[in-house]
């Protein structure tokens, strides 16, 4: 398996700090996409293993006997500077998933919530992840073809927003336009740290 | 992320004996820590599964998740294999996750300056 990977594979030996932040959302919202759209390898998945949290499922699904289950996860790579480095790990933040969340995004500094506005209920969930784990968060609308231009405020109460989260707009698979909304998620994280300190 | 059964875990648990939680050096196993293969070290008693690791990551730095990513091995297995290889001195650690959830801590100056770094490096991407 090794011997077919190139060496553009590798971290930088420069790097001395590496970071991450999460991008979170349901099926189908385009977090895969967002990441590919930014990140300098090509978006990888990895897999975690499901025990205790999947038997739930297993139970819901009729199997009686408790068996283990993968979820996978996908992620991707930025080099910031020659000594940093930024993953970005995209996960649907579902509460059955919590464990795996926990694993994940702990040192993470921050969460983009991807939403589409055709299906805001769709994103309540990875909301709540998000909030229970105290991850400051900004949330970015994935603009799809036949998105409807819904009024911000209506938006913004359908998703329960605190008047400080920003919510934005993006094209998931315009490389510009996903750097703009981790530019605004790190904005956020720069300005709510600022008021924190 | 849909979740899926694979018959072909049962050689992974076989191989980390069972264990399916990490046992020994992986505390510090970040999923985006560095790890590289320390050069000059026999493969006498490695299974297939660790040497796999340690060609892979004879290359340079790759973080735990890439580790798992390209082998094929789910982030649990991949940690366990990371902590025996770690034990046995094929596998170094390089760079730690920072850690953001440090916010509020005698460290605020640190995490406001990685965030500003974070945020040009992002800006002149």
């Amino acid at each position: 398996m090794a011997s077919r990977l190139s060496d553009g594979i590798y971290v930088r030996d420069t790097v001395q700090t590496i970071v991450k932040l999460m991008v979170v959302g349901p099926f189908g919202v385009g977090k895969t996409t967002l990441i590919g759209a930014v990140s300098e390898i090509e978006p990888l998945r990895t897999e975690e293993l499901m025990t205790q949290a999947g038997a739930v499922v297993d139970d819901l699904t009729g199997i009686p006997a408790k068996r283990t289950t993968t979820v996978a996860l996908d992620f991707g790579r930025l080099t910031l500077a020659d000594d940093l480095a930024l993953y970005l790990f995209g996960t649907p933040g579902q509460q059955r998933f919590a464990q795996i969340w926990k694993d994940i995004a702990r040192g993470a500094f921050g969460a983009l919530v991807l939403a589409d506005s055709r299906f805001l209920d769709q994103s309540f969930e990875a909301l709540g992840v998000v909030e229970r784990f105290n991850l400051p968060y900004i949330v970015a609308l994935n603009t799809f073809p036949d998105t409807p231009d819904y009024p911000r405020a209506e938006l913004r109460e359908a998703l329960d927003l605190d008047p400080r989260t920003p919510l934005i707009t993006c094209n998931a698979q315009d490389r510009q336009s996903a750097k703009t909304a981790l530019v605004e998620l790190v904005k956020h994280l720069y300005i709510r740290q600022q008021e924190l300190s | 992320m849909t979740p899926r059964y694979r018959r072909d875990l049962v050689r992974s648990f076989v191989l980390t004996g069972g264990r399916a939680q990490p046992t020994r050096n992986t505390g510090a196993l970040d999923v985006i820590t560095m790890v590289t293969a320390v050069p000059g070290r026999p493969f006498t008693g490695l299974q297939p599964e660790h040497l796999a690791i340690v060609e892979l990551c004879r290359g340079g730095y790759l973080s735990v998740a890439e580790v798992a990513a390209h082998l094929g091995q789910p982030l649990t297995i991949t940690r366990i294999l990371l902590g025996d290889l770690l034990a046995s001195g094929h596998v170094a650690v390089g760079a730690n996750a920072s850690d953001g959830g440090a916010a509020g801590a005698a460290a605020d100056s640190d995490h406001i300056r990685l965030l500003e770094r974070m945020l040009r490096g992002l800006q002149a991407l």
